[in-house]
């Protein structure tokens, strides 16, 4: 067996589900090859980490801290549906939203158009000169 | 009490019944989010996320499969999430790893006090979990299930709603990868 065969195995070694006779062949080739034995300690050294990762005993009052946590949830769904204060704020929120809304709404009409829906900077036609001079000559 | 008769309870919103659910589970879920998290207070707080949700849907909870299947199930969801929502603070924390600020760090590496075996497990620690959140998600899982939680292939293939099959070969495709990736660190690190 050599090197590269070992490699493609060692998992398969470490967790002794090989072949018998493919397990001896491995262990002879770690006895006889240095380099490949070092590798292999080190990886049986580094997965062994996942059994001393393993929980052994429990934590106390966990159950207790998670009871806590519930009711301190509930607790708080209830003040924030209730509270006044969150229902302004909310309320304030959607109108300033609504506000900003419809000026994109004119100002995209303006980029669109050329001119705005009604004009803010003629003014009427009431006040032209003209019409001021006609309706003053007409009460004389 | 059976499972059953716990989650009858529960749905009646009986607290002792849930409390002793809790304490039946503890370990499982804990030791599940672990798995992903690879870290104790992380796997702690996920873990109370777990029961919370668990408590929150219980009424949904048919009984088509086990409770520890449900839970299972919960535990791998929410830790998927975690990493997820976590993503941005870890590539932080790691810059601080690697630019000093992190004291703990430092200390584990730089302390002479600390002994040598102390120091190489610690860094046996870091390439397994390295080599573990590289699986593809689906690998990752099934390994955990596996080799954390000691479930066979059956009980893997009811938690991830794959075929018996499926599960087998994800679980040959991870032990492969993470075999590559342990030998390769230490053929270039020895």
């Amino acid at each position: 067996m050599d090197c590269k065969e070992v490699e493609n195995r060692i998992i398969e070694y470490i967790e002794k589900t090989l072949p018998e006779i493919i397990e001896m062949d491995m262990k002879a080739h770690f006895e006889n090859c240095e380099n490949c034995s070092r590798i292999y300690n080190e990886i049986v050294k580094t997965y062994d980490i996942i059994e001393s990762d393993k929980m052994v005993g429990t934590y106390p009052y966990f159950a207790d801290n998670v009871i806590t946590k519930i009711e301190n949830v509930n607790k708080s769904k209830i003040n924030g549906v209730l509270n006044p204060e969150n229902f302004s704020f909310v309320f304030s929120r959607i109108a300033i939203t609504g506000i900003a809304a419809v000026i994109i709404f004119i100002v995209g009409l303006y980029i669109l158009e050329g001119s705005l829906p009604f004009d803010f900077f003629s003014e009427p036609d009431y006040l032209a000169p003209e019409n001021v001079t006609n309706l003053l000559l007409s009460n004389l | 009490m059976t499972d059953k008769d716990l989650v009858k309870k529960i749905k009646n919103n009986d607290r002792h019944a849930f409390k002793e659910l809790v304490e039946n589970h503890q370990k499982l879920v804990m030791n599940t989010c672990k798995g992903f998290l690879h870290n104790e207070d992380d796997a702690h707080d996920v873990s109370q996320e777990v029961f919370i949700e668990a408590y929150r849907s219980v009424k949904k909870f048919r009984g088509d499969s086990k409770i520890t299947t449900w839970l299972y199930r919960i535990a791998v969801n929410k830790s998927l999430n975690f990493i997820r929502d976590n993503r941005k603070h870890r590539r932080l924390s790691d810059i601080d790893i690697m630019t000093g600020k992190n004291e703990k760090h430092i200390s584990t590496h730089l302390n002479p006090n600390l002994p040598d075996t102390e120091i190489e497990n610690r860094e046996r620690s870091r390439v397994l979990y390295s080599a573990i959140d590289e699986l593809p998600t689906n690998q990752r899982e099934a390994f955990i299930l596996n080799k954390y939680e000691n479930l066979n292939y059956k009980e893997i293939s009811e938690i991830m709603n794959k075929s018996i099959s499926s599960i087998e070969s994800l679980l040959f495709r991870a032990k492969k990868n993470l075999q590559v990736k342990l030998y390769n660190y230490y053929k270039e690190n020895l």
